[in-house]
């Protein structure tokens, strides 16, 4: 389209990257993103397969359409969007927002999953694109969108259209790395999604990266603990739930769960040990009550 | 289409269960450890999963798709779509018959209908 933002007052992200420009590259580009066109309605499968296939996993939008799109909404939600990246052992972490960090992201090596409203919030146009790259000195964004295997979009427009979609943004990355912008909370929140579906091996190894950046985090140091128990390994889970303790222990939950790792280990004494500290800690705890009459019994 | 293991706590929880154990014992599930931030526990997940598997096979979704992708979600997923799904954002981009309509307001740079700039 031919017209100009000049008449148009300049939002507020917009304004604050060019005033204070962030210290990052000038121009970004990840032009190995993959493009696939969309079919109608079918932005969400075709977008999701650029970031899939950039993350090395063999995936067509067809096969993405089954496990995303619903016909008679002509389109996909975003809740299946992050059930879909999980699907293929990948961490589907929210960005929080700010315009800034999509170029921190983008900086970084990591495109972007963003949903944009392209219309009005009466009357809204729902479209999925992947950001590939922005240009500070044009003043744009680079997407990949739609029919297009790249457009460009001024950051005064591009704030707006997501403004209008609630600011949504993923950053999909392996659960070996953490995306540049992600805080503890937002990361482990996407890896404990994925340990709640059973993505068990994907999950332990998102948990253990998390520990590499934030080696004190309680979340990361039991979800440790219970992954690697689930996944068998008790040795390790034992480990987890040891040094989760020496932080915290006050939570009797993790003695609990340090019990069970105990037992599997044939280490009897040490396991009713711990049930009984988490009983002291925590009397009158059904579950506990209920563990130590289990573990007098498991071998 | 892979089966995603829903409950994978409740399952250690009756691997480790002897048949005559109450059914509280076992492993505490990760986001339940920390008194501090216990998570939401979602009400009635199963009659809510029920509803958004029939959206979906009223959408036009076929089976096995429609349980596997209800499988797929967590609980705060399920609660953030349930008896919203008409609501909340659907992506799809619709570009034919609003194009003129819009068109005006596009041109004053208040909207963006068309991605193919």
């Amino acid at each position: 389209m031919f017209f100009s933002l000049a008449a148009c007052a300049t939002p507020p992200q917009t304004r604050l990257l060019l005033d204070d420009p962030p210290d990052l590259p000038p121009v970004v580009e990840l032009t190995k993103v993959p493009f696939f066109p969309q079919q109608q309605y079918h932005c969400g499968p075709a977008a999701l397969a650029g970031i899939v296939n950039y993350r090395g996993r063999a995936a067509t939008p067809d096969e993405i359409a089954r496990l995303v799109y619903v016909p008679e909404l002509q389109g996909s939600l975003q809740v299946e969007i992050a059930a879909a990246t999980r699907h293929f052992g990948l961490l589907a972490v929210q960005l929080d927002g700010q315009l800034e960090s999509l170029l921190q992201e983008l900086a970084a090596g990591n495109p972007v999953f963003v949903l944009q409203n392209l219309a009005l919030d009466v009357y809204p146009l729902w479209h999925y694109e992947i950001l590939i790259g922005y240009d500070l000195e044009q003043r744009h964004m680079i997407l990949r969108s739609g029919v297009n295997h790249r457009i460009t979009r001024d950051f005064a427009l591009f704030e707006k259209t997501w403004q209008r979609a609630g600011h949504w943004a993923l950053a999909v990355v392996e659960p070996d790395s953490i995306p540049a912008t992600a805080t503890a909370q937002t990361y482990l929140a996407a890896v404990l999604d994925m340990e709640q579906v059973g993505g068990l091996d994907s999950a332990r190894r998102g948990y253990a990266s998390a520990l590499r950046r934030w080696p004190d985090n309680l979340l990361a140091l039991g979800g440790l603990g219970n992954t690697a128990y689930a996944l068998g390994d008790y040795a390790a889970s034992e480990s987890a739930f040891r040094a989760a303790l020496a932080i915290a222990p006050e939570e009797a939950g993790l003695w609990n769960n340090l019990a069970y790792a105990l037992a599997r280990q044939g280490q009897r004494e040490a396991s009713l040990a711990a049930v009984e500290q988490a009983l002291a800690l925590d009397p009158e705890n059904a579950n506990y009550q209920a563990s130590r009459v289990e573990l007098y019994g498991l071998e | 289409m892979k089966i995603k293991n829903l409950f994978p706590c409740l399952v250690i929880a009756i691997a480790v269960l002897s048949t005559s154990m109450p059914a509280q014992a076992g492993m505490v599930a990760t986001d339940q450890l920390q008194k501090s931030v216990i998570a939401a526990e979602f009400a009635n997940i199963t009659g809510q999963r029920e509803w958004i598997e029939e959206q979906l096979l009223l959408g036009g979704v076929a089976q096995p798709e429609a349980s596997a992708r209800v499988a797929a979600m967590t609980d705060a997923e399920i609660a953030q779509i349930y008896q919203r799904i008409d609501e909340v954002p659907a992506g799809g981009n619709t570009f034919l018959v609003l194009v003129i309509v819009f068109l005006v307001l596009e041109l004053t740079g208040v909207i963006d209908v068309i991605p193919n700039k």
